[in-house]
């Protein structure tokens, strides 16, 4: 059984939350909060943490399986694998998602003019072939891309302290807490993705110390995004911020520093392209996994090419344009949408695990 | 040899490896053998590779030619752009949208040494020969979009505004406003946000066609004296980041450097920054002088460098200011609206023609207090200025924002009439750090 | 204590099938065998046969004492053996001094023991009692002696064929370090592993490759240190090898790589024996072939791209500088030429505008887009390289001056290609050479093509895809159990003190993890410099 480290299950989770977050930064993309959106971040990373608790107890409890084995075994096989199939959906349509914001971006800012199709099969078909080298080669990319990934940002964000403008960060909180507790409901679907840190769960090597690591990882990612927002706004205004379409790039776009250090947005680019390819790969994975489970094959690696055509499918008929995409993302949709996958399914695994007293086989036993 | 056949052939040829103690069939029998198992191995060894390649080549395949199948629909060689260095806006005379001047580079004139004297000499003529680095071209559109397409009519080039510097805008253009016009440099993909923001008095199609005193074009002007315009601290050269939040941004009015054309002894009309360009809610309002202009940078904490030109018993003491810090406090005293403003410079002697010892304590503290008034003086008059203007450049709304959020939104409404009123008190602290090379000045006896 | 004793005295003495010398084979032969009869004629003739009319094949008649006296013969073949140490060590002993000797050399049976034991002054001498033995080993450069009556032959080591001495290696030359290197044959580069590490945990286990060619072939390690499973699995993989021949170690290389398709080599291979040494001292193992100054090293990790052998001998300071250089233009060879292709057609917002001029300057009037351009300069260079890599030297030169100088100043003087293009793709080409593994560099100047089609067609989106692309490869990739990318990725920190830096040596106090060492301590802690308390 491939296996990987705590560490890597992190940078995993760090570029799955990079690659959704980097380029549009979710919490500053409304006028709703002004300068004290990027306070939505603690209070989305704090409204998380229950998710990963949850995700967490029930991921111990059967630590050798996954969550279809165990949705099976606790819930009965129908109800199992409708639930294995729902997840499968959801995976599906985050990736799908994914791809579909990253094609938007590349034929709105670099590639106006090639057909959005070329992209989608080829960024498919690299997660593709990561997917079906398996967890363990994902983990390795991500360890070691994603440290390059923080870096970039560090050397963006080192950039514009030099000219960081505090009095466009107050007031605070102008509106009070009601806004930033608003806002944050934009931001809390895309910080609930800790809870593939519970999925992945199986196939993590160390799993005693997976907890603390988890933990550790939501809140600096956490403070890393609050660090983010805060400097966009500081950078941009309040108003401007929340009228740009990608904040994040526009923010490495700007830099300049002494007349020939331009073109920050080349890094930001790169980053953001490796860790979409590590995120989508991860969903891939996931979604052919759980489909080879479901369907009862042995090896998923044959299901990897047409969950990559579905993939590409499903982002194509998605949304016709950013407004469509912008409905879905609004969070009277897409919060119960993701909060019923991150956090109500496992709740309810877990209820019926413990009300049928279910319990995985003992990893050390 | 007769004992060695038959096991010899019950060796299967495959599996039993020839390593090591492996028996090598004698001579011409094995090499009779050894055909079939060959020929046995290849065509395996075939099937395997063509069982496994297919996989391969397809990736190969739908990673390369699956882009090469659908071509390269974005690729633009760079000598087929148009280079734009500096664009301008200016109103359209018939009132009817804008005219869009754009200033494209001639890279062959441009971009090596001999082409850049060439292109020197040309612009001393003044002519806009083909001898010129730059080209500019002017014309109409409804909206900024439009005009910048109908360029391809006369253009060889793709027009590309990547790497523009700068844009200028007319003056009549400002006082219409500036917030439409900025839609189209923020939504196209090409501009940056680092492209600067300059106002024109006259028309920006004017002052992009002055000449360029140093640079090879005007565009490379502009951007040079950006960036050395904070040794005098006359002026400011907000990027297009900075302008466009300044003017969304509530409690803050907007400036933009005032470029100005004149003609120097030889005839030639140059370029250059006089002051600010003062907006409010977006459009223009009204200029500031050089020495209002540092009232104002003052403020904003934006005086980087400059000289303060103070008297001394019988001559004149120049200062250089070298940092600065500044620190506004709105606040309200008996409900009234009241800022304070400190502001701590450092400074250098930079001159002195003062007879007599200059160089004690005591004389400097009192140049530094006559500094001091200097400043205050300074900030005073671009604030009755502004106040005139109802521009509160000064982010002084904003800074009560900052501090009584609950109070602003009553305040809000009426800002400009209270700016217009608003007490604000000064307090400076200059303090002189170094004199230079010199203790005293350099008196004939 | 006692028991680690008894395991490492279990480990040295184990009852092992590998033996040390080369020529024996490292596993029992299980081929069939044929004995010898016994009668002299009758197996002269057999050989004869089996040997066909060679024109190098001797066979020396003799009859040996006096009374009684025995017919015996002396086989082997000329050129392959030592003629002088044949005449002096054993020929002038077996015709003048077994008729003198006081004690009679016994009975037909034992006449050979007897010989081998009294009588002949050569170290290496064997008894054969089959056809195939006697024929592997006359093949193999030594002497056969087949006595008349005597179901046993000797086989006398005496193998003298002409070799290159050992010189300075042409492939990784050194400034400060050993000055000598691997030759063609075996026992030479054995004796240079031996001559460095004289420590008995040192194995050589013989090999015998190739059906015809019988490429003798020794993997060797340090019994203790280098992880079992991978020498096994090196065995393993070695036995399977069926092939007519094995001429030199790349195709021992092909034959037993984890991803055989892979671009990368998955086996380092050096021609240095100190290399070599301090490989098998960091737990790896090594395998030597006979006919082939260049031996492989296993496992091997991508990192290997970067450490040179003078890293380790010249002060860290300047090995860890260097190391860094090697990173970037690494990384330099890989992308230079598709980032300005995609930089200069793509995404010219990202050159800084005075850069974008000249290079617009430059290539006013170039007939082709970029990527052709590149494309054509990189095949140009590629084409003057193997050109000049073939020649003889001084052509070779000839050919560089010729091909650089000239051909690249009118090219751009013609307005064939622009001036940037060729500082690019110049460049490009030294950062190629950067590396001290010539093979590890290879896949680099391959995967550069359908780089530039990339970044031709998509820009840096492109880029980032082939990129990804061949990570995904690496970080997939195996050399014997261990991952590729290993003290990277999965991270290592105990291994990056040799990888980002090279930390002084008494700061590499363990051994490499990767390799799976059995011993991971190579230096006691506080063992480092101290200079004595004054």
């Amino acid at each position: 059984m491939v296996k990987i480290s705590n560490w890597q299950a992190v940078l995993i989770y760090f570029a799955v939350q990079g690659a959704s977050q980097a380029l549009t930064l979710p919490p500053v993309a409304s006028s709703l909060a002004q300068e004290g959106s990027w306070l939505s971040v603690p209070v989305a990373t704090c409204a998380s943490l229950p998710i990963l608790g949850v995700v967490l107890i029930l991921a111990r409890r059967f630590p050798e399986e996954d969550l279809l084995q165990y949705g099976e075994r606790v819930l009965g096989h129908f109800l199992g694998k409708v639930l294995g199939l729902a997840y499968v959906f959801y995976f599906l349509e985050i990736a799908a998602l994914e791809v579909r914001r990253f094609n938007i971006f590349l034929t709105t800012d670099l590639l106006p003019q090639t057909p959005p199709v070329v992209i989608l099969v080829l960024l498919v078909s690299l997660s593709a072939s990561a997917a079906r080298n398996g967890v363990e080669v994902i983990g390795r990319l991500a360890e070691l891309f994603v440290p390059f990934g923080f870096l970039f940002m560090f050397m963006i964000f080192a950039v514009h302290l030099s000219h960081f403008r505090a009095e466009n960060l107050r007031p605070w909180l102008g509106a009070g807490w009601g806004p930033v507790l608003a806002n944050s409901l934009t931001t809390l679907p895309w910080l609930g993705q800790v809870f593939l840190l519970g999925i992945i769960y199986p196939v993590i090597r160390d799993q005693e110390r997976s907890g603390r690591h988890f933990l550790l990882a939501s809140i600096s990612w956490g403070a890393f995004l609050s660090l983010f927002c805060m400097i966009t706004i500081s950078t941009f205004g309040a108003p401007l911020t929340a009228r740009l379409t990608f904040p994040g790039y526009s923010l490495a776009e700007r830099v300049r520093v002494g007349g020939f250090l331009e073109g920050m947005d080349v890094l930001l680019f790169v980053i953001w392209v490796t860790g979409v390819f590590l995120e989508i790969s991860l969903f891939h994975l996931l979604a052919a996994q759980t489909l080879a489970r479901l369907l009862h094959l042995r090896d998923y690696q044959r299901l990897v090419l047409p969950v990559g055509v579905l993939m590409v499918v499903l982002a194509q008929i998605m949304a016709e344009n950013v407004a469509q995409l912008q409905a879905f993302l609004r969070p009277a949709v897409f919060v119960p949408f993701t909060l019923t996958f991150q956090l109500l399914f496992p709740l309810g695994l877990l209820l019926a695990a413990w009300l049928r007293g279910l319990k995985g086989a003992d990893r050390r036993g | 040899m007769a004992e060695g056949e038959p096991r010899e052939s019950g060796r299967p040829l495959k599996k039993s490896s020839c390593a090591s103690g492996g028996l090598p069939p004698p001579s011409a029998r094995g090499a009779r053998r050894l055909p079939p198992g060959n020929t046995s191995r290849t065509s395996e060894s075939r099937g395997l590779f063509l069982r496994r390649f297919p996989g391969m080549l397809l990736l190969l395949i739908g990673l390369l030619s699956g882009v090469y199948l659908t071509g390269c629909w974005d690729r633009v060689e760079v000598e087929s752009l148009a280079i734009v260095l500096a664009v301008g806006v200016d109103l359209e005379p018939q009132g009817d949208g804008f005219l869009f001047t754009v200033q494209v580079a001639r890279p062959s004139l441009l971009g090596k040494a001999g082409g850049g004297a060439m292109g020197g000499g040309g612009g001393n003529g003044g002519g806009l020969g083909q001898t010129r680095a730059s080209w500019n071209a002017t014309l109409p559109g409804r909206t900024l979009f439009e005009a910048e397409r109908r360029f391809r009519r006369q253009m060889s080039r793709r027009l590309f505004l990547g790497t523009t510097k700068v844009v200028v805008i007319g003056e009549e253009a400002a006082r219409q406003g500036v917030g439409e016009l900025f839609d189209y440099f923020l939504r196209d993909r090409e501009p940056r946000f680092t492209l600067l923001v300059a106002v024109a008095r006259g028309t920006a199609r004017g002052i992009l066609s002055t000449e360029p005193a140093l640079e090879k074009t005007v565009g490379q002007e502009i951007d040079l004296l950006s960036r050395y315009i904070s040794d005098d601290s006359t002026s400011l050269f907000p990027d297009m980041a900075d302008f466009v939040g300044r003017l969304w941004t509530p409690g803050e009015e907007a400036v933009a450097p005032a470029l100005t054309a004149y003609e120097d002894e030889t005839g030639s009309r140059r370029l250059r920054v006089e002051g600010l360009a003062v907006f409010r809610k977006g459009r223009l309002v009204g200029w500031f002088t050089p020495q209002e202009s540092r009232g104002l940078l003052w403020v904003l904490g934006k005086v980087e460098g400059g000289a303060i030109d103070l008297a001394c018993s019988q001559g004149r003491v120049a200062l250089e200011v070298t940092g600065q810090s500044v620190r506004v406090q709105p606040g309200f005293i008996a409900d009234r609206p009241v800022v304070e403003v400190h502001l701590r410079d450092d400074t250098n002697l930079a001159e002195e023609q003062c007879p007599g010892p200059v160089f004690t304590p005591e004389t400097l503290k009192a140049i530094e207090m006559q500094a001091e008034d200097k400043i205050r003086d300074e900030i005073m008059t671009t604030l009755t200025k502004a106040q005139e203007m109802r521009a509160d450049v000064f982010g002084f709304g904003r800074a009560f924002r900052g501090r009584y959020p609950g109070k602003w939104r009553e305040m809000e409404g009426q800002w400009e009439e209270i700016f217009s009123r608003l007490e604000v008190k000064v307090t400076a602290d200059v303090t002189i750090r170094r004199s230079g090379l010199l203790t005293e000045t350099v008196e004939p006896r | 204590m006692l028991d680690r004793l008894k395991r490492a005295l279990h480990r040295i003495y184990r009852p092992t099938q590998h033996r040390e010398s080369p020529g024996q084979g490292g596993q029992p032969s299980n081929g069939p065998k044929t004995p010898l009869t016994g009668d002299l004629a009758q197996d002269k003739e057999w050989l004869k046969a089996t040997l066909g009319a060679s024109f190098d094949f001797q066979c020396r008649e003799l009859e040996i004492g006096q009374k009684p006296s025995w017919r015996a013969a002396l086989l082997y073949f000329d050129g392959l053996v030592d003629k002088e140490l044949i005449d002096l060590g054993f020929l002038r002993s077996l015709l003048q001094e077994i008729p003198l000797a006081a004690r009679p050399v016994g009975d037909r049976q034992g006449l050979l023991p007897q010989i081998k034991v009294r009588f002949l002054n050569v170290a290496d001498v064997r008894e054969a009692e089959s056809y195939e033995e006697l024929v592997d080993d006359v093949l193999a450069g030594n002497a056969a002696l087949l006595a008349d009556g005597c179901k046993k032959a000797l086989i006398l080591g005496v193998p003298g064929w002409e070799h290159r001495q050992v010189s300075e290696p042409a492939d990784e030359s050194v400034i400060r370090g050993p000055r000598d290197g691997f030759v063609e044959t075996l026992r030479v580069n054995t004796a240079l592993i031996r001559r460095r590490i004289k420590d008995p945990a040192l194995r050589l286990e013989g090999y015998k490759i190739g059906r015809r060619t019988k490429t003798e072939v020794v993997v060797t390690y340090l019994q203790g240190i280098a992880d079992d499973k991978i020498v096994e699995e090196v065995r393993r993989r070695l036995l399977r090898i069926d092939i007519d021949g094995i001429l030199e170690s790349g195709y021992l290389e092909e034959l037993i790589e984890d991803a055989p398709y892979s671009p990368f080599a998955q086996m380092g291979n050096t021609e240095r024996p100190d290399r070599l040494s301090a490989c098998l001292l960091e737990g790896k193992v090594g395998i030597l072939v006979d006919g082939s100054p260049i031996a492989l090293k296993i496992p091997i990790t991508f990192t290997e791209t970067f450490q040179a052998s003078d890293d380790y001998y010249e002060r860290f300071w300047l090995a860890t500088f260097l190391r860094w250089i090697r990173f970037i233009n690494f990384l330099v060879a890989l992308l230079l030429p598709s980032f300005y292709i995609a930089l200069t057609t793509y995404h010219q917002e990202l050159i800084p505008s005075p850069l974008l001029i000249s290079i617009a300057a430059a290539r006013e009037g170039i007939p082709f887009p970029a990527v052709l351009e590149a494309f054509l300069m990189e095949t140009t260079l590629e084409v003057m390289r193997e050109a000049g890599l073939r020649l003889p030297k001084p052509i070779g030169n000839a050919i560089s001056i010729v091909g650089a100088l000239v051909l690249g100043q009118v090219a751009v003087a013609t307005g064939l290609v622009s001036a940037t293009m060729v500082v690019v793709v110049g460049y490009t080409a030294i950062a190629t050479f950067i590396s001290p593994r010539y093979s590890f560099m290879i896949p680099i100047r391959l995967l550069r093509f359908p780089m530039m089609i990339l970044a031709g067609t998509l820009g840096l989106f492109g880029v980032m895809v082939g990129f990804l692309a061949v990570h995904i490869h690496l970080m997939s990739l195996r050399s014997f159990g261990v991952p590729y990318m290993m003290p990277l990725a999965p991270m290592n920190w105990n291994d990056l003190k040799d990888i980002l830096i090279r930390a002084p040596w008494w700061a590499l106090r363990t051994r490499p993890v990767l390799n799976r060492v059995q011993e991971l301590r190579r230096q006691r802690a506080g063992a480092g410099p101290k200079p004595e308390a004054q």
